[in-house]
């Protein structure tokens, strides 16, 4: 295992920069997920990384050792591909053995090898199979003994859970986790899904147009986004416009002064950003509160199973408020139509 | 967001079968649609098939060319006789050398096709494929003899640069007639492998890059036996062409240089000799048969269905 470090790595397609002076480091045995929008770029880093695509400019180190240039059969790293590509003309076994058989790995040692890798995704079983003979689950998990069998320097995956079924993917979004964590071994995940990348990573980097948007743990980027772009991907963000007067001080586009919790990293501010699930719905006009408070009309309401969706309409804007579906005051529910008060407290609210 | 999962459903597909799930829709009169051509092979092909094939087991009668008798005797002619076992012989190693010569031509430009980085570089390569089927056998035939003759291009070349010191005999060789059948052949064998090699996704080849194979064990290990239905399909079209050739060895293989097809004509047309000529057409076609059968069974065992 070791470390990956990209600096200033940049890659043109057509005269644009698809990946544009990208810095970063992966730790040792760190689970790091790329997460953005498609054609952001995350999946040109992963390729530059495994060496299927060659950076226009910058370096890429796997610990010390420099690869930029270094075919990706002299990387030695290992690649699970969105559809897996299991080789259709070999088995099971086969597949897994081939990392092995192309490292002149000698028989008994490939098949024993082979064996415990399978044994490591419960497939042993199922050695002898074709592809094609297995459940999508099956293969991806196939794929995933496949990139790991010859100990590589480095685990890639390219949306590997996107062919899945939702109920499935959890499952296995578990057990690839369990996995990273008992070999201990140095993972970059490249995923469009938010929930996939704040479930499974150790940080998280959010990717906009070939650069870097925000680096860090999921908790971090979910409360405290750096810019608005970061704020809407991950998660839902309400946002009040306005304009900053003074730290620590905000004044709305409708006049009232609010306080807020902190600035984004990068913040423009001209925006509040508060989660759904940060404001509390009191009834009635201009009750009672601490923190802040607006009078708002509740337009819809969206049942949602675990939680309920309020849409809220107050001076010129919308509002969304999530509160949890569970046994909770029937004073707190209500009919579109109703006069609410929407609070919340300062802390919770960023500068954007 | 679209995109990936486009691209991730259809390499999920490629390792899929072509399942029975696919469903087919039933239009009226769907069952009669490969009917006119079922007609033109009842007509075109059984019929004169089965006349040959009778044919070949009449007597012949250089007075009467009407079909008359049952004998053997034909088949027995053809194989009693070392001349006539030697041409099927010489057939069977031209077509087969051909084959092998288009196979190792065709894999390389047909892969450089498939693969090629720009859509323009493609088209142009794709082009330069087709183009010799724009000209008829005989015409090209008769551009190799232009080439090889005694006095032809290429010896005048060799005297010119002293390489040779009398013209060397180019003409009415087996190296001559291979040479002008690959050139004919090759245009078959490149556009099916292409078109096998394009239904073939890169991210295989990637994938085995990954794992540790340099672009020559991609090829050799996931490449090629991928590709196998693709060069059996190539190599099958090309050898019943080079079997049943007929203006190259005439033109270029000259008056003593025999191979089936040309036989059979002389046989009929020269000869009169129906009932033989018959006989030799069927020969060649079971000769054909038996080997394509007896290729794809050997191929199957190793490689799985084809």
């Amino acid at each position: 295992m070791s470390s990956i470090a990209l600096t200033e790595v940049t890659k043109i397609y057509g005269g644009q920069a698809t990946v544009d002076r990208l810095d970063l480091k992966v730790r040792e045995a760190e689970f790091l997920a790329f997460l953005g929008p498609s054609g952001c770029g995350k999946s040109t880093t992963l390729r530059m990384i495994a060496g299927l695509a060659i950076p226009d400019g910058g370096h890429i180190r796997f610990g010390a050792r420099d690869v930029t240039r270094l075919p990706p059969y002299q990387r030695n790293a290992g690649l699970v591909f969105q559809g897996y590509a299991l080789f259709p003309n070999m088995t099971v076994a086969e597949n897994v053995a081939f990392g092995l058989k192309m490292r002149k790995v000698g028989k008994p040692e490939t098949a024993e090898r082979v064996a415990r890798a399978l044994d490591l995704v419960q497939l042993g079983h199922l050695a002898d199979r074709l592809p094609r003979q297995l459940s999508g689950g099956q293969q991806q998990r196939v794929a995933l003994a496949r990139a790991v069998v010859y100990n590589p320097e480095a685990l890639l995956l390219d949306e590997p859970l996107s062919a899945l079924d939702a109920k499935l993917r959890g499952e296995v979004r578990s057990e690839l986790r369990r996995l990273q964590r008992r070999l201990g071994l140095t993972t970059v995940f490249v995923t469009h899904d938010q929930d996939e990348a704040l479930a499974i990573a150790d940080r998280i980097v959010v990717m906009s147009a070939g650069r870097i948007e925000q680096t860090g743990t999921p908790g971090e980027i979910y409360a405290t986004p750096a810019n608005r772009f970061v704020a809407e991907f991950l998660g839902m963000s309400n946002f009040l416009p306005g304009r900053r007067e003074g730290p620590g001080r905000f004044r709305l586009a409708t006049g009232e002064l609010l306080g807020y919790g902190c600035e984004g990293a990068r913040a423009g501010g001209h925006a509040l950003a508060i989660r759904p699930e940060n404001i509390r719905l009191l009834p009635g006009r201009g009750a009672e509160a601490d923190g802040h408070s607006l009078s708002a009309r509740i337009e819809e309401v969206v049942y949602r199973g675990s939680l309920v969706e309020y849409r809220l309409s107050l001076g010129g804007g919308t509002l969304t408020v999530h509160r949890r579906n569970a046994d909770h005051d029937p004073a707190e529910r209500f009919e579109p139509g109703e006069t609410v008060t929407a609070c919340w407290r300062a802390p919770s609210t960023i500068l954007i | 967001m679209v995109e990936p999962g486009v691209q991730g459903v259809s390499d999920l597909a490629a390792t899929l079968p072509p399942g029975p799930a696919r469903v087919r829709r039933s239009v009226p009169g769907f069952a009669l649609l490969p009917v006119p051509a079922l007609v033109l092979v009842g007509i075109g092909l059984i019929l004169p098939l089965g006349l040959i094939a009778r044919y070949s087991l009449a007597e012949f009668d250089p007075a009467d060319i009407a079909l008359q008798g049952l004998t053997a005797g034909n088949y027995l002619k053809f194989f009693g006789d070392p001349f006539y076992r030697e041409v099927l012989g010489r057939t069977l190693a031209v077509a087969a050398g051909s084959t092998a010569a288009c196979l190792l031509l065709g894999v390389p430009a047909a892969y450089a096709i498939s693969r090629a980085r720009s859509a323009r570089l493609r088209s142009a390569l794709l082009l330069l494929a087709i183009v010799p089927l724009l000209m008829g056998n005989a015409v090209r035939a008769l551009g190799w003899m232009v080439l090889l003759s005694e006095r032809g291009i290429v010896n005048q070349a060799l005297t010119g640069l002293g390489l040779a010191d009398a013209p060397v005999r180019l003409m009415y060789t087996p190296l001559a007639v291979t040479l002008s059948l690959v050139a004919v052949l090759l245009p078959f064998m490149v556009l099916t492998l292409q078109s096998v090699f394009d239904s073939i996704s890169p991210v295989y080849e990637d994938a085995a890059a990954t794992m540790g194979a340099p672009p020559w064990a991609a090829f050799r290990h996931v490449f090629l036996p991928l590709a196998m239905p693709g060069l059996f399909s190539g190599s099958l079209l090309v050898f019943i062409l080079g079997m049943n050739a007929y203006a190259s060895p005439v033109l270029l293989g000259g008056p003593a240089f025999h191979m089936m097809a040309p036989m059979v004509y002389e046989q009929a047309v020269e000869a009169f000799n129906w009932p033989f000529a018959s006989a030799l057409a069927f020969v060649l076609m079971a000769a054909t048969l038996v080997l394509t059968v007896l290729s794809s069974r050997v191929l199957q065992k190793r490689y799985g269905r084809l």
